[in-house]
């Protein structure tokens, strides 16, 4: 089954492309002090909105600081915010997700239909408004991005709690006195986290996206903290004299997020060939 | 050998379905429709009935996995339908179960060893070396090998997986097991190296069986007593050789009659049953078997007959010999 999954994962040429550019970010963004050719935060005013070149890369931006080394920063940022907020969301919608497929009635009633009620905000202008209450703080924003994201996984948990729990291993613990808190989380949860994973990867792809978004509007990573996003910002000011500035923060962001979802569809696919639509 | 380990009394076990979604319209399946049975230490029970007849629920309802509607289940003289929390668990250590399907009844993330060997752990009965010595001997008590403990259920065979299935059971020394269709999910070959293994343990380990089969084939060869279920009901049920010689019940005929015989020139009385068995939402009235049944006589569309002793401690529940 293992050996299975690898040869599809890896014959699929676009998740192994998601791979390499999710790997490719691990290792720019656990190099960044030893590979970033300047301080990110070295404000060099004779050489403000200078156009890419030999000494800095991407260009610098309005106070002199070199691009190139503000996005390899910046990488660690959203891995950050990304794996975070999305450990958060898992964390919350598999525990909430396993107690009400795994009790349901009431208990499941209760659960579903307050997921039911978080979907219906639009997530962001509630991250907004949570955000502009709270200090925009990195934290801030991981915690809320998590707590708007985990519904998702809930309803997939629950609905693989709800199928599991019938099955005769399942029955067999019961049978020689196993807990129920054992059951969920020893029987259970481990053969639903194939689902898990998948959601968690295209989850950190939605994160990242969320981050990049409020730090662009100025209420995400707060300046000097470079961050992909408020790079933009300054790209916008800037856009007639200084395109490099809005140009590779943006590929940046679009490559991180399709290698996120071509991973995490890659997973889905090579873990059940029969989801492949 | 007389001692009485478990006696079910008026087991009943109603499940109720709303069909309908704004009349709230309801109707009940009588899965099990009073029940009296008793199983004695040391013995092998046998259950035989058609799927659908409620053989697994009963099963399931003695190992404390489902709860009935009404009766009451006597193990050594105390009724386990009361048990909660610490006795309840420590009644499991005395019941254990065998499933019938060997690909769903394991972990498929847990090794042999942490399957056959959870059961300690929760009970917390022995520790490091020894358990781990308890649990390779238990693997060997049920023909594997030490060396395969550290495998994952995917890697064994069939007959294999119900072994470790069976190890599983044996865990925690249990006085009766219940071993619902324990060999229907596995090919012929394999099905007699488990019964007899079965057999063996029992004398092993003084194991009572609950023995749960539609197969009066498998059930005669395994059981010293058997009783026949049909819709929830007990219809028949005394010791294997008066249930071969002399079956009372038209329903019991057409079982045997269904059993293949190695000899083909041997010339049987056929009892062929006719249609399916009829939804226990719906019963038919009086004997619940007179739709199908071949020797069907006006009494019985209307008086459900009673279990009643036709002799030795024979009991059946049919008109006809009365």
């Amino acid at each position: 089954m293992k050996s299975d999954f690898w040869y599809r994962f890896l014959k699929n040429k676009m998740a192994v492309a998601g791979a390499v550019v999710v790997i490719l970010l691990f290792v720019v963004s656990f190099l960044s002090p030893f590979i970033s050719p300047y301080d990110p935060n070295e404000i060099d005013l004779t050489n403000v909105l200078s156009s890419p070149s030999e000494d800095h890369l991407f260009g610098t931006d309005q106070l002199g600081r070199d691009v190139m080394s503000r996005m390899i920063w910046g990488a660690g940022i959203s891995l950050k915010v990304g794996f975070v907020a999305t450990g958060i969301a898992i964390f919350v919608g598999a525990i909430l997700g396993a107690i009400a497929g795994y009790y349901g009635r009431w208990v499941d009633a209760v659960i579903m239909r307050f997921v039911d009620i978080m979907l219906c905000f639009p997530s962001f202008f509630l991250i907004l408004a949570v955000i502009a209450i709270l200090e925009p703080s990195i934290w801030n924003i991981m915690i809320v991005i998590g707590l708007t994201g985990w519904m998702g996984i809930t309803r997939l948990v629950r609905a693989d709690f709800i199928s599991l729990k019938e099955r005769d291993f399942v029955q067999a613990a019961r049978g020689i006195g196993a807990s129920d808190f054992r059951i969920i989380f020893r029987h259970i949860l481990p053969n639903a986290m194939a689902s898990v994973l998948v959601a968690a990867t295209l989850g950190v792809a939605g994160a990242i996206l969320t981050e990049s978004a409020l730090s662009f509007l100025g209420i995400g990573v707060q300046p000097p903290t470079p961050s992909w996003g408020n790079i933009l910002t300054a790209g916008k000011d800037n856009i007639d004299i200084a395109w490099w500035l809005s140009l590779y923060p943006g590929l940046a962001i679009l490559i991180t997020v399709l290698g996120y979802n071509l991973l995490g569809e890659g997973i889905r696919d090579s873990l059940d060939p029969r989801l492949r639509e | 050998m007389n001692d009485l380990l478990l006696d079910i009394r008026g087991l009943k076990k109603y499940f109720i379905i709303r069909s309908g979604f704004l009349s709230g319209r309801r109707s009940v399946v009588k899965a099990i429709d009073g029940v009296d049975l008793q199983i004695f230490k040391g013995e092998t029970l046998g259950l035989v009935g058609e799927s659908g007849c409620g053989k697994t629920t009963l099963g399931r309802i003695v190992s404390r996995l489902e709860e009935p509607t009404s009766g009451a289940i006597l193990f050594n003289d105390e009724n386990v339908l009361l048990y909660g929390g610490e006795q309840l668990k420590n009644f499991r250590r005395n019941v254990q179960l065998i499933f019938q399907d060997p690909y769903s009844s394991l972990n498929p993330r847990m090794s042999a060893g942490a399957i056959v060997g959870e059961s300690l752990g929760i009970h917390n009965i022995l520790k490091g070396k020894e358990r781990e010595e308890r649990v390779a001997k238990l693997m060997e008590v049920v023909g594997l090998n030490r060396e395969q403990l550290g495998r994952y259920p995917h890697e064994f065979s069939g007959g294999q997986r119900q072994r470790i299935g069976i190890a599983r059971a044996l865990a925690l020394n249990p006085s009766l097991v219940i071993a619902d269709e324990p060999v229907s999910a596995l090919d012929v070959s394999i099905q007699a190296q488990i019964l007899n293994l079965l057999k063996d343990l029992q004398a092993e380990f003084d194991l009572t069986y609950l023995f749960i089969s539609h197969d009066l084939g498998v059930v005669g060869h395994m059981s010293d007593r058997i009783a026949v279920m049909y819709l929830g009901k007990i219809v028949e049920m005394t010791d294997r050789k008066s249930l071969y010689k002399t079956p009372y019940h038209p329903y019991t005929k057409a079982l045997l009659a269904a059993v293949p015989v190695p000899n083909p020139s041997v010339k049987r009385e056929k009892t062929v049953l006719k249609g399916d068995i009829p939804s226990p939402i719906n019963p038919p009235s009086g004997c619940a078997f007179h739709p199908r049944c071949p020797f069907r006589m006006d009494i019985c569309d209307t008086i459900e007959p009673e279990l009643l002793d036709k002799g030795g401690g024979h009991l059946a529940a049919c008109h006809l010999s009365n």
